[in-house]
C-alpha cells in the first residue's frame, strides 16, 4: 500500500491543472456535486492502477479509459492527460513518484525503478476498491446472494476461485457425460455379442462355455480361459476356411472381416428379433418434460443467448492475443477486452446450470435415435444379403433419423433447431414407421427359410461373427473404462477443490462476519448493542443476514434504513479490507459514502476510523460540510480542501490552494467588480458555514437548510467573540493575567475588525445584499476586500489555516481551537473553591 | 510477470494441491500439470483441465 504526499493533476477528467498536498494524512475534499472531486478519486485510481471504474466497471457501457479519461479538450491528443502522485511505500520504508499518462496508461514511470518498488506497486494495482463510492460501498449489502458471493470475492480477490469451481465443475459434468455415453456403447456392444452365441448371459463361464462348444464342432482344441485379446479362430488353420484368397489365409483377421458380410443364420434371427423386442428407451413423460423445458428456453431468448454466446466467449478468449477482438478486429486494451469477456462468462453462469440440465434431458433421446439408426442398419443390411431389394418407404429414413439427432444435438446452440426440435417433439417422432416393422417381418421371415449350413460351418461363422462383436466389445470396455475412471478422477479433483475453497472460505467468511458486527456495534453504540451478522455460503451464494434488534436474522435491506444500510457496507468493506490486506490496509479512498448516515453515526464513523485503522490514510470526499467538519473535530482528517465551483476551462476551484484574495485582486486589477464581488461573496458563504457549523453558533433555523451568508457569518463572529470572552474571563479565574491581558486585545482588535467590515450594514440591509458590491468603484470595494480579508486571517491559524471550532465536553464549551491546535483558547473556568 | 496471487487463494491452492498428492487415484503428473495451469497467467477452463489432466498421450487402454 501507499500513502500519498502530493497529487498533480493535468487535463485530466474535469480537471486541467490542479495540485493537492495530501502529506501522507488522512484527507477531506469538500465541494458541491459537479465541482470535480471525484475526478480527484479518478485521478487516484487511474495513477495507482491505470483503470478508471467508472469508465470501465458495471454499467460504463461505450465509455472507455483512453477515450474518455482525457480532459474534453485534449480527446485526440491522450498523452497531455497526466497525473502524478509522490508518495511513500511504508512496507518498503522508500519514497515513490509515479507518473502515468491516458496515452500509456499501462506503463506507468516510476521513480524509483527497482523491482521492489515495482512489485508493491502491482500488488496495489490489484487492489482497484480501495477507491470507493457509496454505490460500490451498498452494492455488498443490497444485492443478490450469488451477485455478493461475486463481489466480495472480488473484493477479496478471490474471484479465481469461482472461476475454477466453474471450469472443474464443467469438466467434471463433460467427463461424467463422456462416460455415460461409452456406457451405453459398452452395453450395445455387450448386447450385440450375446446375440452372435445366443447367450443368456455375458458370465465369463458362459462366453467361455459358448466358444469351446463351438471349436469343439470344428474340431479344435478349446481355449482355457478369455482374455481381451483371445482369437476364437486363432488355431482354425486354413484349410478348415473355404476362403482361396491366399493372403487373407495368412491374417485370420481379415478372414472374420470377410465372413461377417455373410450372413450366419442363427445370429441374424438373433439380431432380428432382439430389434423386434426393443422399447423405446425414453418415456413419454421424460419427452413431456423435455418439451416443456425447450419451450421455457424458447420463451427466454436473452437466456439462449447466454447459453449461446459461451462457447464463442470461451473459444475469444482463446484467440485473445493483441489488442484488439478477435472477431471483428475493433480496437480494444487486450485486459479490458479479457475482463469484458469474463464478466460475459460470469453471466452465463446461471445458463450453463440450465445447459446441463436441458443436456441431461436431451442426450438420452439422442441415444434413442442412434440405437434406431444401428438397428435400421443391420436390418438392411440383412435384407441386402438376403436379396429382398429396397423399400421405397423407408430409403429416406436413415436421413431423416441423422436429421432427428442432429436436431437433438445442435437444440442449445441452434435457435432454428431449437425451434425444429419444439415442433417435432409434439409430433409422435420417435415411432420408427410402419414399413420398418414390415421389413423387420420380411427380414425374419427370409432368414427363417434360409438352409441350414453344416453344424461345422455354423460353428465356424458364429465364432467369426462373435470374435468381431468380441472385439468391439472389448474396445468398447477400454473405452468405457478409461471415460469412467476419467470422470471420476475430473470429480475428484473438483470435490477436492470445493473442499479446499469452502474450508477455507467458510474460515474467511466467519471472521469477516464476526468483524463486521463489531464494527457496526461501535458505529451504532446504545442502539443495537447486540448486533450480529452472518455471511454463510450456500454453493456460489453468499447470504448475509443480519439481526434486527433481537426480533430474529433478515437480510439487511428487510428492516434497517437506508443509513444502516450505508454503515454496514462501509463496516463490511472495512471488514474485507482488514481481512484481506491486515496491516497492509494503509490507504483507502471513500468517495462521498456514507451520505444517508445521520449526524450521530458520522462521529462514531470517524472514530471507528481513527481507533481501527490509524495507520490508513483515508482520502474521503464529501459534499456535505458539516460531515467534513465532524472530520476535522474528530481528528479522523488532518487536512483538507474545499471545492467551491468548477468551470470546463479552469476546472475546480479550490478554496485553500485557490488564492481567493490575489484572484479577486486579479478581478479587481480588470475592473471587474462584478466577478470580483461574486468570488467574495461565495468565499464568505464557505467561511460562514466553516465557522459557524464548528463554533456551533446560533443560527436561525432554516427546514429547507437553504442558508445564506446573512444566515451565517455574522452568528460565526458573534460566537467568535463570545467565546473569545469567555477565554478572557476562564484566564482570569486561574489568575493568568498576562494571558487574560492578551486575549483581552484580541477581542478589541477583532471586534474593530468585524466592525471594519460593516458586515451588519451589508447583511441587515436585504434589499442591498451583496449584489451592492458590483456597483461600486475598484477602490471602494477593495477597501471592503480588505477588511474580510483582516478579519478572516485574524481568526485562522497561521500553521493549518483552519477556522476554530469548539471542543465539548458533554454540553459544556471546554475550548476553541484549529485544527492542528496551535490556536487554542480555554473555556474552563476554575471552578470556586 | 505473472500477477501475484492473494494469500487467501495460496492457501486454498495449497491445500487442494495436498489433497491431489494425498489422493492415489489421481496421478501425479496430472495433479503437476494442473496446479501449474491455476498458477499460471492463462485462464483455466474446462477444455484445459480436461488437457491437463488427461493429455492425450496418456489416453490408453485400462485393463479388464
Amino acid at each position: 500500500m501507499i500513502k500519498i504526499e502530493k497529487l498533480h493533476i493535468e487535463m485530466f477528467r474535469g480537471i486541467r491543472d490542479l495540485d493537492i498536498e495530501f502529506g501522507k494524512v488522512s484527507f477531506g475534499i469538500r465541494g458541491p456535486n459537479g465541482t470535480g472531486k471525484s475526478g480527484v478519486v479518478d485521478a487516484i485510481e487511474f495513477c495507482l492502477t491505470g483503470d478508471i471504474t467508472r469508465l470501465s466497471g458495471e454499467g460504463s457501457g461505450d465509455l472507455s479509459v483512453a477515450k474518455h479519461g482525457p480532459h474534453v479538450d485534449v480527446v485526440d491528443d491522450p498523452k497531455k492527460a497526466i497525473v502524478t502522485i509522490e508518495g511513500h511505500l511504508p512496507s518498503l520504508g522508500k519514497d515513490v513518484t509515479i507518473t502515468r499518462s491516458i496515452a500509456k496508461h499501462k506503463k506507468p514511470t516510476v521513480e524509483p525503478n527497482e523491482p521492489e518498488v515495482i512489485a508493491a506497486l502491482d500488488a496495489l494495482s490489484g487492489h482497484p476498491e480501495f477507491a470507493l463510492s457509496r454505490r460500490e460501498i451498498v452494492k455488498y449489502i443490497i444485492t443478490a446472494p450469488g451477485q455478493r458471493a461475486r463481489d466480495v470475492q472480488t473484493l477479496l480477490r478471490l474471484d479465481e476461485i469461482g472461476k475454477v469451481r466453474s471450469a472443474l465443475t464443467t469438466a467434471a459434468n463433460k467427463s461424467r457425460e463422456t462416460a455415460r455415453r461409452a456406457a451405453t456403447e459398452l452395453e450395445r456392444a455387450a448386447l450385440s455379442f450375446r446375440q452372435s452365441l445366443n447367450l443368456a448371459d455375458s458370465s465369463k463361464e458362459t462366453r467361455l462355455a459358448a466358444i469351446n462348444e463351438r471349436r469343439k464342432t470344428i474340431g479344435v482344441v478349446e481355449l482355457n480361459e478369455l482374455a481381451q485379446d483371445s482369437k476364437f479362430l486363432e488355431d482354425v488353420k486354413a484349410e478348415e476356411t473355404d476362403d482361396d484368397d491366399s493372403s487373407t489365409k495368412e491374417d485370420p483377421k481379415v478372414k472374420i472381416e470377410t465372413k461377417s458380410t455373410k450372413i450366419v443364420k442363427n445370429v441374424a434371427i438373433a439380431d432380428v428379433e432382439a430389434i423386434k423386442k426393443a422399447t423405446d428407451s425414453t418415456t413419454e413423460d421424460q419427452r413431456a418434460e423435455l418439451l416443456s423445458a425447450l419451450e421455457a428456453l424458447s420463451q427466454s431468448p436473452s437466456t439462449f443467448d447466454v447459453i449461446m454466446q459461451e462457447k464463442l466467449v470461451e473459444m475469444g478468449m482463446e484467440l485473445l492475443v493483441h489488442n484488439s477482438c478477435p472477431l471483428c478486429d475493433k480496437e480494444w486494451d487486450k485486459d479490458a477486452l479479457e475482463k469484458h469477456l469474463q464478466s460475459k462468462l460470469e453471466e452465463a453462469e446461471e445458463g450453463q446450470t440450465l445447459k446441463a440440465e436441458l443436456t441431461g434431458k436431451l442426450l438420452p433421446l439422442i441415444d434413442e435415435i442412434s440405437t434406431k439408426a444401428v438397428d435400421l442398419d443391420r436390418i438392411e443390411e440383412l435384407a441386402a444379403a438376403l436379396g429382398l431389394g429396397t423399400d421405397d418407404a423407408l430409403v429416406n429414413l436413415p436421413d431423416d433419423l441423422t436429421t432427428r439427432k442432429t436436431i437433438l444435438e445442435e437444440t442449445l446452440t441452434n435457435l432454428e433447431a431449437l425451434d425444429l426440435a419444439i415442433e417435432s417433439l409434439k409430433q409422435p417422432w420417435l415411432e420408427m414407421p410402419e414399413a420398418f416393422a414390415l421389413r423387420i417381418e420380411a427380414v425374419s421371415t427370409s432368414l427363417k427359410e434360409l438352409p441350414e449350413a453344416s453344424k461345422e460351418d455354423t460353428a465356424r461363422d458364429e465364432l467369426s461373427v462373435a470374435q468381431e462383436r468380441y472385439d468391439r466389445w472389448v474396445e468398447r470396455y477400454l473405452d468405457s473404462e478409461t471415460a469412467k475412471s476419467e470422470a471420476e478422477v475430473a470429480e475428484a479433483v473438483r470435490d477436492h477443490f470445493n473442499k479446499a475453497s469452502n474450508d477455507v472460505l467458510v474460515g474467511i467468511y466467519d471472521a469477516v462476519a464476526d468483524e463486521f458486527s463489531e464494527f457496526y456495534r461501535r458505529l451504532n453504540k446504545g442502539d443495537e448493542d447486540t448486533f450480529t451478522g452472518k455471511l454463510v455460503q450456500n454453493d456460489a451464494k453468499l447470504n448475509l443476514d443480519v439481526d434486527f434488534y433481537g426480533r430474529g436474522e433478515f437480510p439487511p435491506g428487510a428492516f434497517h434504513s437506508e443509513g444502516h444500510q450505508d454503515g454496514m457496507g462501509l463496516c463490511l468493506y472495512l471488514a474485507l479490507m482488514k481481512h484481506t490486506l491486515g496491516d497492509e490496509f494503509r490507504f483507502a479512498v471513500l468517495d462521498d459514502v456514507l451520505m444517508s448516515v445521520d449526524s450521530g453515526h458520522r462521529r462514531q464513523v470517524c472514530r471507528l476510523l481513527v481507533s481501527e485503522f490509524p495507520e490508513t490514510q483515508f482520502i474521503l470526499t464529501t459534499h456535505d460540510r458539516v460531515w467534513l467538519q465532524y472530520m476535522m473535530t474528530e481528528g479522523l482528517i488532518k487536512g483538507s480542501e474545499m471545492f467551491a465551483g468548477w468551470t470546463v476551462d479552469d476546472g475546480p476551484r479550490v478554496w485553500k490552494k485557490f488564492d481567493v484574495w490575489a484572484d479577486i485582486q486579479a478581478k479587481l486589477d480588470d475592473e471587474n467588480i462584478a466577478e470580483a464581488a461574486a468570488t467574495l461573496r461565495r468565499y464568505l458563504e464557505h467561511v460562514g458555514f466553516v465557522l459557524s457549523d464548528g463554533l456551533k453558533a446560533s443560527v436561525t433555523f432554516r427546514a429547507d437548510g437553504n442558508y445564506t451568508l446573512n444566515d451565517l457569518l455574522p452568528p460565526g463572529f458573534s460566537q467568535a467573540k463570545k467565546d473569545m470572552k469567555a477565554a478572557r474571563t476562564a484566564a482570569q479565574s486561574w489568575g493568568k493575567s498576562e494571558l487574560e491581558q492578551e486575549i483581552g486585545t484580541a477581542v478589541q482588535t477583532f471586534g474593530e475588525l468585524v466592525e471594519a467590515t460593516q458586515a451588519n450594514n451589508w447583511m441587515t440591509n436585504a434589499s442591498v445584499h451583496y449584489n451592492e458590491w458590483a456597483n461600486l468603484e475598484a477602490t471602494e470595494f477593495g477597501e471592503v476586500v480588505q477588511a474580510f480579508r483582516s478579519v478572516i486571517e485574524f481568526l485562522q491559524c497561521g500553521t493549518c489555516e483552519a477556522l476554530p471550532h469548539a471542543v465539548f465536553n458533554g454540553v459544556s464549551r471546554e475550548q476553541i481551537k484549529c485544527t492542528c491546535g496551535e490556536k487554542a483558547f480555554d473555556l474552563t473556568k476554575k471552578k470556586a473553591a | 510477470m505473472s500477477t501475484p496471487k492473494s494469500p487467501t487463494i495460496k492457501k486454498i491452492y495449497d491445500d487442494f494441491e495436498v489433497k491431489l498428492k494425498a489422493d492415489e487415484e489421481i496421478d501425479g503428473d496430472a495433479a503437476a500439470r494442473l496446479m501449474a495451469l491455476l498458477n499460471g497467467d492463462q485462464i483455466v477452463t474446462a477444455q484445459k483441465v480436461n488437457e491437463a489432466l488427461f493429455p492425450p498421450s496418456c489416453k490408453s487402454g485400462v485393463g479388464e
